[in-house]
Formats: C-alpha cells, structure tokens, sequence
C-alpha cells in the first residue's frame, strides 16, 4: 500500500470525526511534509463534503418483522421436504462403479474436511469440498475456502476445474487474481493465462464473472477474459474441447446430463459416442475420470444409468 | 413506525446470542436499524429502479434461518450487508437480465425537487453525478464508505476483497471524483453537464 493509498482512510477519519488524536497528529504531519500531500487532503476533502449523503428519515414499518420470520419458518420447512436430488445420481453411481471396479475412482481424491485444497507441484488432485462439488486443481494450484454468511466462497491460485453442486440458496464463488465467479451449480474452469489475464470457461449452466471494472454473464460454452487491468471481454466457443483443454486432461462430470457427458467424452477420447432415447440422454450423472481409457469409461456410464452399452475402439452406442 | 441508528445498537456479541436464542426483538432492532440504510445500499445494485425492499426482506429471511449458525469475528454491519448484496445480485441474475456494467446514470441537474434544489448546489450535484458514473465495483466500494461510513476493513468483508484492492479503489475513486469537481471549478461552474457521458477507468 503507497502511502498516500494508506493515508485516504485516515484522511476520511478525520474528516469524518471518527479519528482519534494520534490519527488525527499523523495526518497533520503527513500533510505538512510536501505541498502535494496537502493538495491530497484538500482533494479528499472536497470529495468528501460535496457527497455528504442525506440523512435517512422515513420511518420503518416493523411489522415486516413477523412477516419475515413466517417466510422464513415456510422456507426451511420446505427446503427440509426437498429431497437430495445431487445425491440421486451421485450414490447409485458411486455405488455402480465400486461394484465393477473400473478404478474410476483410485486416482488422487480426498474427502477429508479441511479449509485449504493444495495440488502437487508436478499433479493435478482431486477433492470432494464440502457440499459434495467436485474441483480438479491442476498441479500446483491452491484453493482455500474463505468464510462467508451466506455462499461457498473460495480463493484460488492457479488452475482449476468446478463442479459444483446445485444449491439456489447458497452460491457458491471463487476469487482469483481479482475477478469473482459466482455460481449457483454448474461447471466452470478458472484459470490465469501467461500475459496475466484470467480465462473463465463454462461448460454447464451459468456463471457471474466480475472484476473491477463490471461484471457479465456467461453461459455455456461461453468464455470469457479478464485483462490485467480488469477489462472483461467474453466470447462463444463452438468446439467444447476448446474448454476442456487441460494439458493432462480431465473429465468432470456433477450432476450432468448423460447427453452432454457424452459429447464430452468424444471430444475427449476423439471416439464417437452415441446416446439412444430422450430419457437415457437426459439422466444425470456425478464422476470424474482421468487416465481411464475410452472403453472403460463408457462402460462405467452404462454401469451407473443401467443402461447397455456396445463398444468398440472408436465407436460406443449407449441404450 | 420506528427509525433506528446502528449507534444505538447492543453490541454485535449480545444482538448475536440473542438471535442464538430466537429473539424477535432483536430483528426489529436490526431492522429498525438498517432497513432503510439497506435499502439505499441495494438501489445502488439493482439495474432498475424499485425491488430493493423485497431484496432486503430476502436479506433478514436469510438472517434469521442463519441465526443460530452466526459465528464471526467481523462485524455485524458488514454480516448484514454482505447478505444484502448477494441478495440484491441473485435478485439481478434471478430477473434475467445482464449485469449492468454501468448503473443508471443520474443527469446532474435533471429537475430536482424545490427542496433539494434549495439545499443542494450545483456541485455537489455534479459530485453525485460523477459518483455513478465510476466503474461499478469503484462505486460500490466509494459509496459503502461515503455513505454507509464503512471502514476499508468492513469493505473488504462486504465485497470479499483483500484491503489492499479497496484501498486502490477508493485511492482511485476519490482522484476520479476530485477531477470531475475540480474541472468544475476552473470552468465557474458552468460545465454542469460536461462529463455526464463520460466514463472514469
């Protein structure tokens, strides 16, 4: 922090009364020290008293009091009848999969509860946060949870894969090089670019980027870049692999359309892979897979949507 | 009807444990403290006018199913308008519409009422004006301090950014706005529209 940076607030302190007598002795020596630190306090000064906010007056009407308390007594009784609808998929197909030990899951994850989520310096890793979202961090990125009230809030440095489990009520952020990313379920991939600009990538649903200078939406198959300074620009991407473009490469699914997860896994495995029936296409699927190969990995689609499957090197048909 | 000021307030520790215990009245008293304060606060974020007293609602239903979770070291003012302001941003992204990167912009000198007229000079309307012509995230930040009185450290937890980044913005906030008012002056106050479309980086 620069020192004229440092003394704003102090400044505003003093003028705001709010400073005590050694705040107020600093930034009366500080001023006097050279005519531009005086021309500084005489800036602040000017802005501050031509923006004197008015004062509040009206009245507040309390009895929105016990209104706000029934509304929220209806609101948890209802979010207690909902049921777990991440957990409809993700159970049955963990289970699926255990049962025909593809070894989808023995590859680096950890469920363990903890604040701070570190990649080696030479591998991605896998976590399980929390609420049950999925983050591939690729090596030597670092992701931290931060308190918050009201949304899953997160800082990371580096690169990293979301998926994140649907919860309107609690968004769910991350923060990295001073752009936000805010969600409420989707899958996402943040990361920071070698000019120093940060890309934000969507795959699935739809995300709020913003920086210091504005904020836009994006949906999926959208990407957009943040520069440097702040400045965001956004753009379509018509080939999802440009999305997916991991140097070791990853497939993370959270609650995914089977359909989707399919044109995925072409893309990935450069192999076509055709789903049959609107509903097979539409069921949701929770994984992640990493070094499997193409036939393995089918299978265990099928294995988790009870679907058959038929498979071939380049070809897999899903009914 | 009641108006009450966060200076009146119990401390943060006591309105906490009594909200740990299921106190009404000590939601009236946060709500006859900062409702309307909220209010304001929300207009600033929301891309049209009207809806900020729904979004503030929405904020204290989510207080109150979080009451017996509270536990933070922070303060209490900024809990509470950290849950206004994700409130008031779900409520822009719930209505469908793209996140302004520029909020409305007051006309500087567009008709304002006798009263204001009398009490309010010209530049303190250039002043306002110049205030929502900043970058949202520089005005967000300016008007918590301006207009709310949040300290930086209160900022930082508001918006979820580190101190230094408030800090720059508000450094740069104040330069911007002090531009636009010292222009102003050299010119004798006549340029009350000049810079109305303009746009400070």
């Amino acid at each position: 922090m620069d020192g004229s940076t440092a003394l704003d607030e102090l400044i505003i302190r003093v003028l705001d009364g709010t400073a005590n007598a050694e705040e107020a002795d600093r930034v009366a020596v500080w001023m006097n020290e050279s005519p531009e630190n005086r021309q500084r306090y005489e800036a602040v000064e000017l802005v501050w008293n031509e923006t004197e906010p008015e004062p509040v007056t009206a009245d507040v009407d309390l009895s929105v009091v016990p209104r706000i308390v029934s509304a929220a007594r209806e609101r948890e009784a209802a979010r207690r009848r909902r049921p777990a609808h991440v957990l409809r998929w993700a159970l049955p197909l963990a289970a699926s999969i255990g049962a025909i030990s593809f070894g989808v899951w023995q590859w680096t994850r950890d469920t363990t509860p903890r604040d701070v989520f570190v990649a080696p310096a030479t591998a991605s890793a896998t976590f399980v946060l929390s609420d049950g979202s999925f983050v591939r961090l690729a090596a030597g990125a670092r992701l931290q949870h931060v308190a918050s009230p009201d949304e899953r809030r997160y800082e990371l440095e580096g690169r990293a894969l979301f998926a994140v489990t649907h919860d309107e009520n609690n968004p769910f952020s991350v923060s990295a090089g001073g752009i936000d990313t805010r969600v409420l379920g989707t899958r996402f991939d943040v990361r920071e670019l070698p000019d120093g600009s940060r890309q934000v990538a969507v795959l699935e649903g739809r995300v709020e980027v913003t920086s210091s200078d504005g904020g836009l939406e994006l949906s999926a198959g959208e990407l957009s870049l943040v520069a440097p300074g702040g400045s965001l620009t956004k753009r379509s991407v018509e080939n999802v692999g440009e999305l997916l473009d991991w140097a070791e490469g990853t497939l993370l699914f959270k609650n995914t359309p089977l359909d989707q997860a399919a044109r995925e896994v072409s893309w990935f495995f450069g192999a076509r892979v055709i789903v049959e029936g609107e509903n097979l296409r539409n069921m949701r699927i929770s994984a992640w897979y990493g070094s499997e190969p193409f036939r393995d990995v089918v299978q265990s689609l099928c294995a988790a949507t009870g679907a058959e499957c038929t498979v071939s090197d380049s070809l897999a048909v899903i009914r | 009807m009641n108006i009450g000021s966060p200076a009146n307030l119990p401390p943060d520790a006591e309105i906490i444990r009594r909200l740990h215990e299921d106190d009404e009245s000590a939601l009236e008293l946060l709500v006859a403290a900062y409702w309307k304060r909220l209010e304001r606060f929300v207009d600033g974020i929301l891309d049209t006018e009207g809806g900020a007293e729904d979004v503030v609602q929405e904020a204290f239903i989510r207080l109150w199913n979080r009451r017996r979770e509270l536990k933070f070291e922070g303060s209490f003012k900024a809990f509470l308008f950290t849950l206004a302001r994700n409130a008031a941003i779900d409520e822009r992204r719930r209505s469908g519409r793209r996140l302004a990167l520029s909020k409305k912009i007051d006309p500087p000198v567009a008709g304002p009422s006798p009263l204001t007229a009398a009490v309010t000079s010209e530049l303190r309307q250039i002043a306002f004006a110049a205030v929502e012509r900043l970058p949202e995230r520089r005005r967000e930040i300016f008007k918590l301090a301006r207009t709310e009185g949040f300290s930086y450290k209160e900022i930082s937890e508001v918006l979820g950014l580190s101190l230094q980044t408030v800090a720059n913005q508000m450094s740069r906030a104040l330069t911007a706005l002090h531009e636009d008012l010292d222009r102003t002056l050299e010119n004798g106050q006549d340029g009350t529209s000049g810079g109305a479309g303009s746009c400070h980086s």
